[in-house]
């Protein structure tokens, strides 16, 4: 008896090891043409999205794309689906995809789409979803976003970017003001400015998540260098890195002299973003670089709070942070390409107006963008400006590679543990083996 | 099939087959809800481990390869480098984090035992108080509390001024050797209670008439507890120690949620105070490499599997013992 409950056993774990070899695949259908095809009726459709956790009670961006995925229901006579977010659906999805569990859409910043096509996961947008006529009518960076190796493989609906939130109690809009005969503020004047000010309670005048590269990365831009190399008509290079030349070390040296170990000595080496966000929210601090996912604590802490883009290094090219677009992806085992194609496509276009007007996200379709409704709100505004001149993050899978190294290498320059020039190497150095090695090197 | 409409007599011997499948069906639930939630998953990992999946290697794309032992390879190879570095002070940090629990926990349950302190039900409740909270939030909460400029920790010290050295400029977690002080200081502060409540309980087990017959005997204080309070409280506690100790080399919360693996020299994948799990999570997750991950898993279960066992063979902590 013992024997064959052994045996039983023994088969149920040899079965397990089955499962892992089982390859589902499933035909992916592409439409060159660009007359939209006749849509189905009756059919439901799934959409992922990230708006708010389930702890939250309310959530007024999620209850805006509802109102506009019905008007798309109700339109094409189809249904759709809204289950609450799963979290990290972006790798739920390169599972829960080929067997057929996975969602039609799936929202998310474009930085997630590399990873995603890299499981093969996701289909291209065809073409008669979003022409190139349409595509020219959207900001470059959004497109070029959402572009992996020539093809779109998502619709973007809303760009944002980081800039200086100011405390308007303790700074005044004067400071950011450029000098006569250039476009914008520059770091010297800047930081003299900031210096000028007698901050309540002794802190420091600027604050911000130094060491996590997603903020460095405008310095790095400024000066001049960059991550990958991008290659018109073919995307990002991984195989070219711009972290190590000269602009960038010099941006790296900016970032040490900024902190009290440098020469400008504007704020301590462990300055990040919790005590940076402590203190704007307390009102200690006059500015913080950060993006408009904290305006909503700024409203609840009342405070009276500016935007203005970061300066510029020489006053004549704006600087460029990264970006991140929002948008709207399809899976590639969906069973309603179609159908999710064109829901694809209403559900952006439609989107970014509503979505401005309840939480602020910035549109990317070049007109409603220019819009007085926008343009007209100061800190509204300003976010728009700064994400015209923002750079996407590179939307290759590569990209994982970077982070780490880089906010180590870039956290160990600014406590003076190494020189920039040394820092920049090693990283790169890391980089290098990291997307070596992940490529079975 | 036996039927049980009357009283079956004990048999001697082995079971009939209708017994024992009668036995084996009430089972069953539990057995397959143990199959399909830890089995199938190990079974899953151990098969993993044998591949190169990863982001770039999965199924749909280009398919994983079944590689056999090159993961395994790969971690001996990494053990001549940077890997060593973190098995050595993942043995480190639980043996010291353990020793400190126990002998601060002891320590305390020793000064508590004291029946002419009527207030030693006040002091017990507040020294219980950090096992009460919760212990991934008041991590994050000691990250801040021991931030170099900004922490109120420092700002404490920095009133302190002893002749030219004034302690307010540590940094607590961005220099490597403050960083394992603090990690080690912050496990033990979630630690201690749990040590000082099992040690309360084992030291008002020991009869006091033994003490006293050895004081009668003109034995000292500090003999009286080597001889004869510390073997006594030995069998009761040392299950724990053993216990406490696999769970330190585990202790993935306490070391990722402050410092997340520590300050990592350029150039490494490993921080001054990763241990085994931060830094296969950094690597698997920053990487997306599972497969090598998942070796790394199978080659932790049997160290930290191998440790314990040979512990607890040493220490006959699980012996049966005739009294």
């Amino acid at each position: 008896m013992k024997r064959y409950i052994n045996l039983a056993i023994t088969a149920l774990v040899a079965t397990s090891f089955a499962f892992g070899a089982v390859n589902v695949s499933a035909a992916s259908r592409s439409n060159a043409s660009l007359t939209p095809p006749k849509l189905k009726t009756g059919v439901t459709l799934t959409v992922w999205d990230y708006f708010c956790t389930a702890s939250q009670h309310t959530c007024p961006e999620r209850d805006t794309e509802w109102k506009v995925i019905q008007q798309w229901a109700k339109a094409t006579h189809n249904k759709v689906n809204f289950p609450t977010n799963p979290d990290s659906h972006d790798q739920k999805l390169c599972t829960a995809g080929p067997s057929g569990q996975g969602p039609d859409l799936i929202a998310g910043p474009h930085n997630e789409l590399g990873p995603m096509v890299a499981c093969g996961t996701l289909a291209p947008i065809p073409a008669w979803a979003w022409t190139p006529a349409q595509q020219k009518t959207y900001i470059k960076a959004a497109v070029q976003a959402v572009t992996l190796s020539g093809h779109p493989y998502a619709m973007p609906w809303a760009i944002e970017t980081t800039g200086l939130f100011y405390n308007k109690d303790l700074i005044s809009a004067g400071a950011f003001k450029p000098a006569k005969g250039q476009t914008y503020q520059t770091w010297s004047r800047l930081i003299s400015n900031l210096k000028k000010l007698s901050v309540p309670g002794g802190g420091p005048p600027f604050g911000w998540d130094q060491a996590n590269f997603y903020f460095d990365y405008a310095f790095i831009s400024g000066n001049g260098g960059y991550v990958f190399k991008y290659v018109k008509g073919k995307g990002y290079d991984y195989n070219q890195l711009g972290l190590d030349s000269a602009g960038a070390v010099k941006a790296y040296q900016f970032l040490y002299d900024l902190t009290t170990n440098g020469k400008y000595k504007l704020y301590s080496p462990s300055m990040n973003d919790s005590v940076a966000a402590g203190l704007f929210n307390g009102g200690k601090l006059p500015v913080y670089y950060t993006g408009p996912w904290n305006i909503a604590s700024f409203k609840q802490n009342n405070l009276k709070f500016g935007f203005e883009p970061l300066p510029s290094f020489n006053g004549k090219t704006p600087s460029r942070p990264f970006s991140g677009v929002q948008d709207f992806a399809i899976n590639r085992f969906t069973k309603h390409l179609n159908e999710a194609a064109s829901l694809d496509a209403y559900l952006t276009k439609n989107m970014q107006v509503p979505e401005f007007k309840t939480s602020g996200r910035i549109p990317v379709i070049t007109s409603i963008l220019n819009s007085k409704a926008i343009q007209k709100d100061p800190v509204e505004g300003g976010l728009a400006h700064a994400a015209l001149a923002a750079s996407p993050m590179p939307n290759i899978p590569e990209m994982n590679e970077v982070w780490t190294p880089m906010g180590t290498a870039i956290g160990d320059v600014e406590q003076g543990k190494a020189s920039a020039a040394d820092a920049a190497k090693a990283a790169v150095a890391q980089i290098k083996a990291a997307i070596a090695k992940a490529h079975g090197g | 099939m036996a039927t049980v409409s009357q009283s079956v007599p004990m048999k001697k011997g082995r079971p009939g087959l209708g017994e024992t499948l009668y036995a084996y069906g009430f089972i069953t639930p539990a057995i397959a809800a143990m199959v399909v939630a830890s089995f199938l998953p190990i079974a899953f990992t151990v098969y993993v481990s044998f591949t190169d999946w990863s982001l770039y290697n999965n199924a749909l794309i280009n398919g994983f390869h079944f590689v056999g032992f090159a993961n395994f390879k790969t971690i001996l190879d990494s053990l001549q480098g940077e890997l060593l570095g973190v098995v050595i002070w993942t043995v480190a940090f639980a043996s010291i984090a353990t020793s400190v629990n126990f002998i601060v926990g002891l320590f305390l349950a020793f000064l508590l035992n004291n029946p002419n302190m009527p207030e030693r039900n006040v002091y017990r409740t507040v020294l219980i108080l950090p096992w009460a909270v919760p212990g991934a939030v008041m991590t994050l909460a000691w990250s801040g509390i021991l931030n170099t400029d900004y922490g109120p920790l420092n700002l404490v010290l920095g009133n302190i001024h002893l002749g030219p050295f004034s302690p307010g400029h540590i940094q607590w977690l961005t220099d490597p050797n403050w960083a394992r002080f603090s990690v080690l200081m912050v496990t033990a502060w979630f630690g201690y209670p749990f040590m000082m409540t099992a040690c309360l309980g084992a030291l008002q087990s020991i009869p006091t008439e033994l003490s006293e017959a050895a004081l009668v005997d003109g034995a000292g204080v500090f003999t009286r507890f080597w001889r004869i309070t510390f073997p006594l409280l030995r069998s009761a506690t040392l299950p724990l120690i053993i216990s406490t100790f696999a769970y330190n080399l585990n202790n993935f919360g306490a070391v990722y949620l402050l410092t997340a693996g520590g300050p990592t020299p350029i150039g490494s994948n490993a921080g001054a105070t990763d241990i085994l799990p931060t830094y296969t999570y950094t690597l698997a997750y920053s990487h997306y490499l599972y497969g090598l991950a998942c070796a790394y898993s199978i080659v932790i279960f049997f160290f930290i599997g191998t440790l314990s066992a040979a512990q607890m063979k040493w220490s006959r902590a699980f012996e049966e013992v005739d009294r």
